[in-house]
């Protein structure tokens, strides 16, 4: 579905991406795990069309969308729900939902069905449906995010650190209604510090360190890396005789 | 996923972003963590994002044995050495033994292509899979025989038994499953020919034979005098395993992991990838992580066809091989190094080297080896006892660094000499011909 070969991200001089590629196939969700600073968000940023690569291939379903804008990219079908969320404070739930949908506004009834799904698998947004989005606790408000970002009708969403600043029972929350969207047929890439979060729900990860991907595999597989086990919680390769 | 074969029949187009991302993993990952490739590329300039796809390998230098060998113990490894669970030691030509260490994935993923090639030749847990493997095929044995436990059939590891005895219990216990070399197996049927068995009185379905290539002629004679199918399997223990290939149901090409190697043909004398002929099979370990190697050559002769099989599989094929392009000798499986043969000649006689002749000989199907001396004054006594003496010792020097047990004999210069003056020091000889040299 979505294939990226050698993409090379800067920013000014300082060089993020060094040369990524990796693939997404319809219906899978690909973890892509990494310390802070390895590149994760920039790699997201690209294939949403926010950030110009210096060079580098990104084709979706074979068309190469490197050059388009990012409204042309959420058109063709690919949502990003950013790190941090991001979603209209002192705009209801509902208004957010709405926003979410904006580039197809006129297919009222298709809206309307999806609105329904959102609120089967968010019961929580549908209670606060009327509520200020800004008032929403932070799990609540990363439930938003997603759903707003389901109502574009993606084929493939990406998640930016869904994870980020949440109690771990929300986090689970969040996490089985990533399944549940994965179930309705959507395409997830979802980046993650919580290695071993992402890793529970994938099917496929790759791990990125400081701009290159070192290492892929099945979830779990990875899951059980010593690599990835000591990159999560933090310990280096200083000592390579150490036994 | 590890588990699926389905990943043998991935589109062409796939396969090519599949490989970008296990080529750049990998070299990343050596990159990084390995100092011997670390130093290779940065002395020669390369940085690893010059690697955008599979062609671009031919930037990368090889790994041969011998920097395996040289760079002991601990240079080639990824990994730090408490994620190791086990640690394999190779012979060399060099001063050090090869080191190959393995993490637990490792050693999942070889006993994975294992099975999975046991599962096309139809091996079942109801088999009762036997293993007649020399004992300096031993790590071959130990990997095959926990593929096949895992598949849940009963396993019968190599034992010091006869060949008379093997094939009592082949009979007794209705083996179904034969994993040996071509030549042994051979061997084996000749036994079992002279009990009057055959494959009424046998139950093999399916014979799996490895560290030799399976001659067309062979392969019939043991089918028929058995009663079996039989596929042969390609490995190398530096990397991989025992079944790096293995052969469908419907080619005699073998089969690679593609999934895990990135293979390669190159001429070995200008090192230049060859894509359509025959040349030096070289491999870079994409899925590996104790001990990745990149471009190793692996000294095996073949050809790779690229093509889809009619099984289906897109998985590229290789021949059987053809020979060597180096120095190495397979004999019964074993892999000999006759730069080590040499060494071990120069320190039994005190530094000097004797002119000496290195002889294959076929006997009852199996070969023997044979190491012929040419005697001149520096090394003859003329105290037969003490020749003698020079003899069974070398002998037993011969056994413990080389792993085979040989025979020497010394001979007359000239016996050797038309050898050695054609720059020939490996040569193989049947029984006449042997006779015929030596009176």
């Amino acid at each position: 579905m979505l294939s990226i070969q050698n993409l090379h991200v800067s920013y000014g001089p300082i060089k993020v991406l060094k040369g990524v590629s990796l693939h997404i196939d319809q219906g899978e969700i690909v973890a892509l795990i990494g310390a802070n600073g390895a590149g994760k968000t920039t790699l997201m940023s690209t294939i949403s069309g926010l950030l110009r690569p210096q060079s580098g291939e990104i084709k979706f379903e074979g068309q190469d969308i490197i050059k388009f804008p990012p409204d042309k990219i959420v058109k063709l079908g690919i949502s990003l729900v950013p790190e941090g969320r991001q979603i209209f404070a002192p705009l209801t739930v509902l208004e957010n939902l709405e926003l979410g949908a904006y580039l197809r506004s006129k297919d009222k009834k298709g809206i309307k069905e999806d609105l329904d799904k959102i609120f089967s698998i968010f019961p929580k947004l549908k209670e606060r449906k009327n509520q200020q989005a800004g008032t929403l606790s932070g799990g609540e408000q990363q439930m938003l995010a997603i759903a707003r970002a389901f109502m574009a009708r993606p084929r493939l969403l990406l998640l930016d650190e869904p994870s980020l600043g949440l109690a771990p029972m929300v986090l689970e929350l969040i996490m089985d209604s990533i399944l549940e969207l994965n179930k309705e047929g959507l395409t997830i890439l979802i980046v993650e510090q919580n290695a071993i979060k992402a890793l529970e729900i994938s099917t496929r990860g790759y791990v990125l360190e400081t701009g290159r991907i070192i290492l892929q595999g099945s979830s779990n597989e990875l899951k059980e890396d010593p690599d990835v086990i000591r990159a999560y919680l933090g310990k280096d390769y200083e000592e390579i005789t150490e036994r | 996923m590890v588990t699926e074969s389905r990943i043998e029949f991935l589109s062409p187009d796939a396969w090519g972003q599949w490989h970008t991302e296990l080529l750049q993993s990998v070299v990343n990952r050596v990159y990084t963590r390995v100092p011997f490739y670390k130093n290779l590329l940065d002395k020669e300039g390369i940085d690893p994002s010059q690697i955008t796809n599979v062609e671009m390998l031919k930037l990368l230098p090889f790994t041969t044995r011998e920097d395996l060998a040289n760079h002991y113990p601990y240079d080639f490894f990824a990994v730090p050495l408490r994620d190791i669970v086990r640690i394999h030691t190779f012979k060399s030509s060099q001063l050090s033994p090869i080191v190959i260490g393995y993490t637990k994935r490792d050693l999942e993923i070889r006993r994975f292509l294992a099975i999975r090639a046991f599962n096309v030749f139809g091996v079942r847990p109801e088999d009762i899979v036997q293993i007649c493997l020399d004992p300096g095929m031993s790590m071959w044995s130990l990997e095959l025989k926990e593929a096949a436990e895992s598949l849940g059939a009963l396993v019968i590891p190599p034992d010091p038994l006869r060949a008379k005895d093997r094939i009592k219990v082949m009979r007794d216990f209705k083996t179904t499953v034969l994993i040996t070399t071509p030549s042994y197996g051979l061997y084996l049927l000749s036994i079992a020919r002279e009990k009057g068995l055959g494959p009424r009185e046998l139950s093999l379905r399916v014979g799996i034979f490895i560290g030799e290539t399976l001659k067309d002629k062979d392969r019939k004679e043991l089918e028929k005098g058995f009663g079996l199918r039989a596929f042969s399997i390609y490995g190398i223990m530096e990397a991989m395993g025992p079944v790096m290939a293995y052969e469908c149901r419907d080619s005699k090409r073998l089969h690679l992991a593609l999934d895990h190697v990135i293979p390669e043909v190159i001429d070995p004398k200008t090192l230049e990838p060859i894509f359509n002929g025959v040349g030096e099979l070289v491999i870079t370990t994409a899925t590996t992580k104790a001990n990745p190697l990149i471009r190793f050559r692996t000294g095996d002769l073949t050809k790779i066809t690229y093509n889809v099989c009619e099984c289906g599989r897109t998985t590229w094929r290789i021949d059987p091989i053809k020979g060597r392009s180096d120095q190495l000798v397979n004999v019964r499986g074993i892999k000999i190094d006759v730069g080590l043969i040499r060494r071990l000649l120069t320190e039994y006689c005190e530094g000097y080297e004797p002119k000496f002749l290195f002889v294959i000989r076929k006997k009852e199907f199996l070969e023997q080896i044979e190491l012929w001396i040419a005697m001149d004054p520096q090394i003859f006594s003329a105290s037969l006892p003490e020749l003698h003496l020079w003899i069974r010792n070398l002998e037993t020097k011969f056994k413990d660094y080389i792993g085979i047990s040989c025979i020497v004999r010394p001979v007359e210069k000239r016996t050797i000499a038309p050898f050695l003056d054609r720059n020939k020091d490996i040569v193989y000889l049947d029984n006449n011909e042997i006779n015929s040299l030596l009176l």
